[in-house]
């Protein structure tokens, strides 16, 4: 108790300087917060879309076999329809969804946040492959559209669609017909149109860009895939697994960043709580002196710089955590409403805000470490002595 | 006669600046009774406060021992010697040494918190000390907001908050002006013959030492007894 009462008196005297050193810790504390629940929100949102869909294995243009993903495909090339009645024949495909994606360009010059990507889909595409993507308003694509849109309520938002709109993508009109509710996943930045306008619009009757793929034997989908891509050698197909195992891959890079992110914040609040304790004992020296020729022990004094250097990194830490949280929201916030990226938002949760406090802990005991063990060896008599 | 509570042999204190030795202490020989009031005069540098530093248990001598109440300090570990200085030495400061962001009471309390004094003895005990010195109305105030004179009897209340069975004061009124000097000298022939405590002031004011039974002159580092 008295250690406590002891270290809160010292505190307050140097307040001005207490507070900087918070400020200093706390923002460094508050951006680990937030860019480690920025690749948390990125991996739930990840779990939420690609890992749930409705597709075993997935069919990108060869070039695209290292990112098998429909926007990335959308940029490296196509390959002809035709190549899905043969993929049909394969041993174990039992249905196979064929898709066009593009990426219109200057979408919306006077909304820059809204960047969709055009998903040209069968009607089968709704049911079978994105079952949790349920309708708001309007109606989902249907057999004999032809330049209609579906639109992910991300996207929606920001370019404030509505059923009846219409939208041009290289020269073609196309109405909205329905608009989809919110998934929390990559869905929601969609927009969906029958494959067959699409492809017209962008002049590619009969590519495709991406296919999802549905097997008979879950087991053996791994082997069905190396079969499809050595047959095909223009196409790369991948299982739902692989996709997650690469997509884990390069969470893996995300969270070495993260790592090294939390080892520089963690030296930041050092050096920001090292200086201000090595002043703080500094201007000291006769008090602890006089406190030693009392009676203290050596020990005691160790605990009390310590002590102090743990509250004050323990506020920081509390403080920068609940900053850090803001941030995210705000975040959120900007994305949500300027990009209807509803699938990027940052996630908070308790081992985040643990990981904070952590460091906020291991700052305020190595920080503390050095100054207490510099001022508890001094000698009583010369302490008295300085002035 | 009163037991010897402090007995010095011999003792040596050199100080290595530079290469020089400086022999601070040269064979120091006192034996200080309980209850006894002595004080120590002597030119600067003449190992007054060194004397004192070692009779207080804040450094170890080159050679020679300090006994305390018949114990050799030499055979005592550190922590031992912490526990001896809280509970049997009080020290008085030229400088006062109060802890600024504590009030005087709380300057008075703070050694019996170390003693885990409890909280209710503890305020009482402090606020009769206070009291006795005449600092009444002063207990809330914090050190810069004392005078001088308040300042040293707060140190003083202090030094007496865990009942000690010696006072060390290293030039008390080095800091005060003549009346003060006096107040202060008084009030320790007071609380020496009051509370039976043994004192050793150190002072180079011949005006001071009178206060004490028995005056010592140090002169380079050794100890001719005026007196007694
Ligand atoms: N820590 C120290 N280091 C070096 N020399 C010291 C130290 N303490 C005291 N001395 C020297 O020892 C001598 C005695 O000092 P001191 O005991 O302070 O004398 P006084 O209190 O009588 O003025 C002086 O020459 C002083 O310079
Ligand atoms: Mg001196």
């Amino acid at each position: 108790m008295l250690l406590i009462k002891l270290a809160a008196r010292n505190l307050s005297r140097r307040r001005a300087r207490s507070i900087l050193t918070i400020i200093g810790v706390g923002i460094a504390i508050a951006f680990t917060v937030t860019i480690l629940s920025m690749s948390e929100g990125l991996m739930v949102s990840f779990e939420n879309s690609i890992a749930k869909q409705g597709a075993d294995i997935v069919i990108v243009p060869k070039e695209a076999e290292a990112y098998p993903y429909p926007d990335v495909a959308a940029f490296v090339g196509s390959f002809p329809e035709e190549l899905l009645d043969e993929i049909e024949q394969v041993d174990n495909v039992k249905i196979t969804f064929p898709v066009f994606t593009a990426i219109p360009m200057d979408f919306m010059p006077e909304k820059p946040g809204a960047m969709p990507l055009l998903y040209g889909v069968t009607p089968e595409y709704f049911p079978e492959v994105v079952p949790y993507l349920g309708l708001a308003e309007g109606r989902y694509i249907e057999a004999g559209d032809e330049f209609t849109i579906v639109a992910g309520s991300g996207i929606a938002k920001v370019a404030e669609l509505s059923p009846g709109d219409s939208l041009e993508f290289r020269g073609k009109s196309f109405e909205v017909v329905g608009i989809l509710e919110s998934s929390g996943s990559m869905d929601d930045g969609m927009l969906y149109t029958p494959l067959k306008g699409l492809q017209e619009a962008y002049s590619k009757p009969g590519q495709l860009t991406f296919v999802p793929i549905k097997v008979n034997d879950i087991s053996r989908a791994e082997e069905t895939a190396e079969e499809i891509s050595d047959r095909w050698p223009i196409v790369s197909a991948q299982t739902q697994k692989a996709m997650v195992d690469k997509f884990s891959d390069l969470m893996g890079i995300v969270e070495a960043a993260n790592v090294g992110l939390s080892a520089v914040a963690l030296l930041i609040g050092i050096l920001f709580i090292l200086s201000t304790m090595i002043m703080a004992v500094g201007e000291r020296v006769k008090e602890i002196g006089t406190m030693r020729a009392i009676g203290m022990h050596r020990s005691y004094i160790f605990q009390l710089v310590i002590t102090e250097s743990l509250i004050t990194s323990l506020i920081a830490g509390v403080i920068g955590c609940l900053c850090g949280y803001l941030l995210s929201l705000g975040i959120t916030y900007i994305i949500s409403e300027f990009f209807g990226l509803t699938y990027f938002a940052p996630m908070v949760n308790a081992r985040i805000f643990l990981t904070g406090i952590v460091i906020a802990i291991v700052v305020g005991a190595l920080a503390g470490l050095y100054p207490a063990w510099r001022i508890s060896k001094t000698n009583i008599v010369q302490a008295l002595r300085y002035e | 006669m009163n037991k010897i509570i402090i007995e010095t042999e011999n003792l040596s204190k050199v100080f290595t600046i530079g290469g020089q030795d400086i022999k601070a202490l040269n064979g120091v020989d006192l034996k200080v009774a309980g209850g006894e009031f002595i004080s120590i005069i002597g030119p600067s540098g003449s190992g007054k406060t060194t004397l004192l530093n070692l009779i207080g248990l804040l450094e170890q001598p080159s050679s020679g021992t300090v006994s305390f109440e018949g114990q050799d300090v030499s055979k005592l570990r550190e922590s031992e010697l912490d526990d001896l200085r809280l509970k049997q030495i009080g020290f008085i400061f030229q400088t006062f040494n109060l802890m600024a962001t504590f009030t005087a009471l709380e300057n008075v309390t703070f050694p019996m918190e170390i003693t885990h004094v409890p909280e209710k003895e503890r305020l009482d005990r402090a606020k009769a000390l206070l009291d006795r010195l005449g600092l009444a109305e002063r207990m809330h105030h914090k050190p810069k907001e004392l005078s001088a004179g308040e300042s040293q009897r707060v140190a003083i209340a202090r030094a007496l908050a865990n009942e000690p069975i010696l006072l060390l004061a290293d030039e008390p009124t080095g800091n005060l002006d003549s009346n003060t000097t006096k107040e202060i000298s008084e009030l320790l022939q007071r609380l020496n013959n009051e509370y039976g405590i043994a004192v050793i002031l150190v002072t180079h004011d011949n005006q001071v030492a009178r206060a004490a039974s028995r005056t010592l002159r140090m002169v380079d580092g050794r100890l001719d007894s005026d007196s007694g």
